[in-house]
C-alpha cells in the first residue's frame, strides 16, 4: 500500500497547533489505520483529535487493522518525498512487524501480538 | 451513535479564526478562554473582557443549546482556516469539523460560565449616534490609522470627532505638534455633535473587520456592526483637551473636498 503525496509535513503542522506542542515534544503517536482504498492518520491528545483521510494506491496486503507509530518513528517519515510503502507485514517470534518503507530507508515497527497480551493476562 | 455532520457556510471557519483572537486565556472568573457556538442563535461568540465579537447568520446541527469549545491555536493557521468545504457536527462530548480530507475534534467545554452577552451588546436603536462609514473611507482610514500621532502613548489614542463632520484625530501627548486628523468625507455622521476617544487598536480590528456602521452613545461602549457582525469595545474616554482645529493638520479622504 502506497500512500502518495501524505501531506504528511501539513499533519505535523496542524497536529502541532492543535495541541499547543510539537508532537515530539509531547512524545504522542500517530495511528494509521488502512480501511481500503483509504489510510486515516490519526493523532489524540486531550480530547482533540485531528485525522487526515488518505487516498492510497491499493489496500494493505496483508491487512493490518492498525498501527501507531510513536512520534519518534513519525517524526522519521518523509515530509515531502513520497510515497511511503506500509506493509508488508513481517511475522516473527516476537510477533509482527510493519515495514514502513520511504525511498531506502525502512523502519520495521513492532505490532503488539494479541496472542503475547492474551499469555499475559493468563498469568 | 452515528455521528451527523451538517455543512456549515464557508464564513465558519474564518469566524472561529477571528473569534479566537478574542479571548483570554488567563480569566479565571468566566470561560473567556471559551467561543461560545449558539444554536439557537446561529452566532459565534467570544470575549477578552476588554472588546466582544460576534459572528451570526450559522444554521448549526444543535438547534436547542449553546455548546463551548476552548480557543486554539489552529484555528489561526491558514492550512486550518481555509478550508472548505466544512462540515460540523456533535457527538456526545465533542465538536467535530471536518473540512476536505481532514477532521478535526475539540471536546465541549462543560465547566465554567460564559458571560451574559447579550446585556453586554448595545442596542443599535439605543444609540445617541451613529456613522455610515463608505468603503473607500474605510481603506483610506486603515491604511492610515497605524501612522497618526498618539501611537507611542498608552492605549495609542484616537479620537472620533463628529461635529459636523466624521473625523479621526490622532494627538500625541509627548510632542505638541504632534496632531492630525482624517476626514471622512464619505461617511455620514447620523445624531448631534460627539467626542470620544478609543484604543486605535480596538478601532483598527472594527475597521478590518469590515465593519460599516458604528452605535455610538456618551459613556457606553461602541457597537461596530456588519452583515452578520458584532464588534464592541469600550472607550477609554471622552477628549481630555478641546480640539484646536487650526493646528491639526488634516487629511481628506477626498482631496477635493477642503475644509
Amino acid at each position: 500500500m502506497h500512500l502518495p503525496q501524505p501531506e504528511l509535513k501539513r499533519f505535523r503542522s496542524l497536529a502541532n497547533a492543535l495541541f499547543g506542542k510539537k508532537l515530539l515534544a509531547l512524545d504522542n503517536p500517530v495511528d494509521f489505520i488502512p480501511r481500503g482504498q483509504e489510510c486515516f492518520l490519526r493523532a489524540e491528545r486531550a480530547g482533540c483529535s485531528i485525522s487526515y483521510r488518505a487516498a492510497v494506491d491499493s489496500e494493505c496486503e496483508p491487512p493490518f487493522k492498525a498501527v501507531r507509530l510513536s512520534a519518534q518513528d513519525f517524526e522519521r517519515l518523509p515530509q515531502d518525498n513520497g510515497p511511503i510503502t506500509f506493509g508488508p507485514v513481517e511475522s516473527t517470534e516476537a510477533g509482527s512487524r510493519l515495514m514502513v518503507t520511504w525511498n531506502r530507508i525502512v523502519i520495521r515497527h513492532s505490532i503488539p501480538s494479541i496472542l503475547s497480551h492474551r499469555r499475559h493476562n493468563r498469568q | 451513535m452515528k455521528l451527523n455532520l451538517t455543512t456549515i457556510d464557508a464564513s465558519f471557519l474564518p469566524a472561529l479564526r477571528e473569534a479566537s483572537k478574542t479571548t483570554d486565556e488567563e480569566s479565571l472568573r468566566y470561560a473567556l478562554s471559551c467561543l461560545q457556538l449558539d444554536g439557537s442563535a446561529g452566532t459565534i461568540t467570544a470575549t477578552d473582557g476588554k472588546q466582544l465579537l460576534r459572528f451570526g447568520g450559522f444554521a448549526f446541527p444543535w438547534p436547542d443549546r449553546a455548546i463551548l469549545v476552548r480557543t486554539n491555536k489552529l484555528f489561526r493557521l491558514g492550512d486550518f482556516w481555509k478550508l472548505n468545504p466544512v462540515k460540523i457536527g456533535l457527538t456526545n462530548d465533542s465538536l467535530v469539523i471536518r473540512a476536505e480530507r481532514w477532521q478535526f475534534e475539540f471536546p465541549i467545554v462543560r465547566e465554567g460560565r460564559f458571560p451574559n452577552v447579550d446585556a453586554v451588546i448595545p442596542k443599535p436603536k439605543s444609540a445617541s449616534n451613529r456613522i455610515r462609514l463608505e468603503g473607500r473611507d474605510r481603506a483610506f482610514l486603515l491604511d492610515l490609522l497605524p501612522q497618526l500621532p498618539g501611537g507611542n502613548d498608552d492605549f495609542q489614542p484616537l479620537t472620533l470627532d463628529l461635529n459636523g463632520h466624521v473625523a479621526v484625530v490622532g494627538r500625541s501627548r509627548t510632542v505638541s505638534q504632534d496632531r492630525a486628523a482624517v476626514i471622512l468625507d464619505r461617511s455620514v455622521h447620523l445624531g448631534p455633535d460627539f467626542n470620544g476617544t478609543f484604543d486605535r487598536v480596538f478601532l483598527q480590528r472594527a475597521l478590518e473587520l469590515g465593519a460599516e456602521e458604528f452605535y455610538l452613545t456618551p459613556e457606553g461602549p461602541l457597537l461596530a456592526t456588519a452583515d452578520n457582525l458584532q464588534y464592541v469595545c469600550m472607550g477609554i474616554g471622552n477628549a481630555s483637551e478641546a480640539i484646536d482645529w487650526d493646528s491639526i493638520q488634516r487629511i481628506h479622504s477626498r482631496p477635493t473636498v477642503r475644509a
